[in-house]
């Protein structure tokens, strides 16, 4: 009988917020319209993908190996050239970015290869967007040195001995959206987990409402699942628009098993709201608290999870501090589950620091949740 | 409603109202405490973290080879400073798990032919598998990779007949080429990335203390109180929108201050052209703020609303990826974000000394945007008021 008035207060408890909830208009924005935002801007807006370079080419030449080296350039699906008169305008179209890199081949090029010397060509790069950079050094190499073949006498025997066969497992196309937007998903879930609960019980401190419920029956268990159940529920809901969305939209292959992916969306979720709840027992204060969420939970998860950022190229100090977030777990599983399968390897550890991380936070929460107006 | 005459203002009721709101931002602890740790906290951690330079990559080896030039490839991979640790593996079967457990960022497998064929002259052929859920750490591994074995295959007998054939008689190559990066030549990536977050935190500053502000007066209750003041409406909104300007300039400062002495970010253009396109932008993001918080009863709308409008601005600004790489849709549309005009001139001011005709044209779309944010708020903040 005790035990169903505890249940029954408890529904209530829960009653109550998913109400709050419904009729807050800020939630149908973070639960719905805020994931699929970003979702269609991680899918489209960010690429690491090269997309067509923008190459002016400044032939000094004008002889007949100078046009066929351009006419290659010309007619390669990653550049998008145009002619360029002169070492001014160059100067000037890199500057204002109307380019991303020229071409420049030098006036005696011609001369000196009929002559059986070596024509000079020169490759310049804007550098302030490296990693566009390092695609067009990569691409203009490559591209110089297949025409150097066909285009030169003797260039066939110029072949070198050594083939690398690369071979992409799991992403054979090497299309950064599809490691993007699993990564999407985790940025995603921590706003709703971190971000949303951040605010839930400092709104009622500064309305005083849990002036009021300090004197209702209600037990701090009650309180803690009465605001935990109803975000998890719309978090776990989101989680399947977006793996929905990610599948659908984004043709992102999903290998795994569906069971697994609830599983282990479900720890990350206690853990995302159990640090968004801390914060909010702690700072009491909904701009704080909501500034606090934003610099621990969003931005570390867009930055230093691994999303768009590979982990182990920073230094030790950030890498052990990506091991305490557990965005960066999750991040790696999500991207395991979608395009490996099921790897027991990768799960088991993640979702041991993930469970231990929830319980922690979970924890500590429940025993901030003093029920007393001067603690 | 909206008449198009220009209000008179009354310059001390507004220096009268930034003052206490500035009293309200500084004087709790809390609050002072999180407009100046985190943003600093961020800088440093992301001028560190932000890289797509790739570094300390482990690399699995199939070997089945005897020979030499196999184990040369693994020794030179050893030597290089990209990779950190190089693992040999027994047999086929153990690729799979070294890949799915990301143990290793690729596996190079050598067959038993590979030193005989390269030895005689043959074409010899390496696998590399690579993990395709990391494929852009993994294509700039494989590129020093692909360096690597241009230079062995150089060394090898074949290599040096190549090699003679691409030459000349005086064993110059026939082909002279150079690649150059202007602007930033080691293409270091927090030359890229740092004064970017100038433009990003600034204008997240900008949106959540504008925004949040007056939504926590009508929340508590004070804000009727400050309507019933001598202040006209018009004036409590442009008061509203100076907090969040000083605090998004004070943060431009000292960001500044350390990508150029902390990181070591070159800094070629015009210090003026900064502070000018910063204000004018400040002044947008606070419209920006004030227009959304305009449009909630509650601060949690207001923060939740900031974050809708300020996280894509950010993300379609060219401040993380190209603008040139996204759909011609989305180009368009970024064309009303004043983040992505603020990029172009940071990048340009700080990199590329860029032109005056160039910025103007940039700090001429915010200043329109940064116009019409601010007269919309303002209108928006009348009607409610």
């Amino acid at each position: 009988m005790l035990r169903n008035i505890w249940l029954r207060q408890l529904f209530a408890l829960v009653g109550k917020e998913f109400q709050q909830i419904v009729r807050d208009p800020s939630s149908y924005l973070v639960a719905g319209v805020l994931p699929f935002i970003f979702l269609l801007l991680f899918g489209y807006g960010i690429t690491l993908d090269a997309g067509v370079l923008r190459l002016g080419v400044l032939n000094q030449s004008g002889g007949r190996h100078s046009l066929s080296l351009a006419a290659d350039f010309a007619h390669s699906p990653w550049f998008a050239t145009r002619p360029v008169g002169n070492m001014a305008d160059a100067g000037r179209m890199m500057r204002d970015s109307v380019v991303q890199g020229i071409l420049v081949i030098q006036q005696d090029f011609d001369e000196q290869l009929e002559r059986g010397s070596a024509g000079a060509v020169q490759v310049l790069v804007d550098g302030s967007e490296p990693n566009t950079a390092q695609y067009i050094q990569n691409y203009s190499q490559g591209l110089i040195v297949s025409w150097q073949r066909t285009a030169l006498p003797d260039g066939v025997a110029a072949a070198l001995p050594i083939n690398i066969q690369p071979r992409f497992w799991y992403n054979p196309a090497a299309k950064s959206v599809q490691f993007l937007v699993p990564g999407a998903i985790t940025v995603i879930m921590t706003l709703i987990g971190t971000l949303l609960t951040s605010l839930v019980f400092a709104r009622e401190w500064e309305r005083g409402t849990m002036e009021a419920m300090f004197a209702t029956p209600v037990s701090r268990m009650q309180l803690l699942l009465g605001k935990l159940i109803p975000y998890f529920c719309m978090g776990m809901f989101s989680m399947a628009l977006c793996a929905v969305a990610a599948v659908t939209l984004f043709a992102v292959p999903f290998r795994g098993s569906l069971w697994v992916l609830v599983l282990l969306s479900s720890v990350f979720m206690l853990s995302a709201l159990g640090q968004g709840l801390l914060i909010s027992v702690t700072l009491r204060g909904q701009l704080v608290a909501a500034e606090a969420g934003l610099f621990s939970g969003f931005l570390p998860a867009l930055l230093l999870s691994g999303f768009v950022f590979d982990i182990n190229s920073m230094p030790p100090v950030l890498q052990a501090l990506t091991r305490l977030l557990p965005a960066s777990y999750f991040n790696t599983c999500l991207r395991t589950i979608f395009l490996t399968g099921d790897v027991w390897g990768v799960f088991g550890p993640s979702l041991l620091f993930m469970g231990l991380l929830a319980s922690v936070l979970l924890g500590l929460v429940y025993r901030n949740l003093v029920k007393r107006l001067d603690a | 409603m909206a008449r198009i005459t220009l209000p008179r203002l009354n310059l001390r009721r507004m220096a009268t109202i930034v003052r206490k709101e500035l009293l309200v931002l500084l004087c709790n602890k809390v609050s002072r405490m999180l407009i100046i740790v985190p943003p600093l906290m961020q800088i440093v951690v992301f001028g560190w973290a932000a890289t797509m330079e790739v570094r300390n990559v482990d690399v699995a080896v199939l070997n089945q080879d005897s020979g030499n030039w196999s184990r040369e490839i693994v020794r030179r991979l050893q030597g290089s400073h990209t990779f950190r640790s190089v693992t040999f593996l027994d047999g086929e079967a153990d690729i799979r798990p070294t890949i799915e457990r990301q143990k290793a960022l690729f596996v190079m497998v050598f067959d038993d032919e590979f030193s005989r064929r390269v030895d005689a002259g043959a074409p010899a052929q390496m696998q590399v598998i690579l993990d395709g859920r990391r494929s852009n750490a993994a294509q700039i591994a494989s590129y020093y990779l692909e360096t690597i074995v241009r230079g062995i295959g150089e060394s090898t007998p074949r290599g040096k007949m190549a090699l003679g054939a691409a030459t000349d008689a005086g064993g110059a190559p026939k082909l002279d080429v150079r690649v150059r990066c202007w602007f930033n030549p080691n293409l270091e990536f927090q030359w890229f990335f740092l004064p970017n977050l100038i433009g990003m935190l600034g204008f997240m500053l900008g949106l959540v203390v504008t925004g949040l502000s007056v939504a926590r007066e009508r929340e508590v209750g004070t804000f009727d109180q400050l309507l019933v003041s001598p202040a006209t409406p018009t004036e409590i909104a442009l008061a509203k929108l100076v907090p969040g300007c000083l605090v998004g300039l004070v943060h431009g400062t000292i960001f500044l201050l350390i990508s150029v002495f902390g990181f070591g970010v070159p800094f070629t253009g015009s210090l003026a052209l900064l502070y000018v396109a910063m204000l004018v932008f400040a002044m947008a993001s606070g419209g920006v703020g004030l227009m959304v918080s305009s449009l909630s009863a509650t601060q949690q709308q207001a923060f939740l609303g900031a974050f809708t409008v300020g996280v894509p601005c950010i993300l379609i600004s060219g401040a993380v990826t190209p603008v040139i790489n996204m759909p011609p849709f989305l180009q368009y549309a970024s064309q009303l974000n004043p983040m992505r005009h603020f990029t172009t001139i940071v990048q340009g001011v700080f990199l590329k000394d860029i032109t005056v005709a160039a910025a103007a044209v940039s700090l001429g779309k915010i200043a329109c945007i940064s116009a019409v944010a601010v007269g919309v708020a303002v209108w928006m903040f009348k009607r409610k008021a």
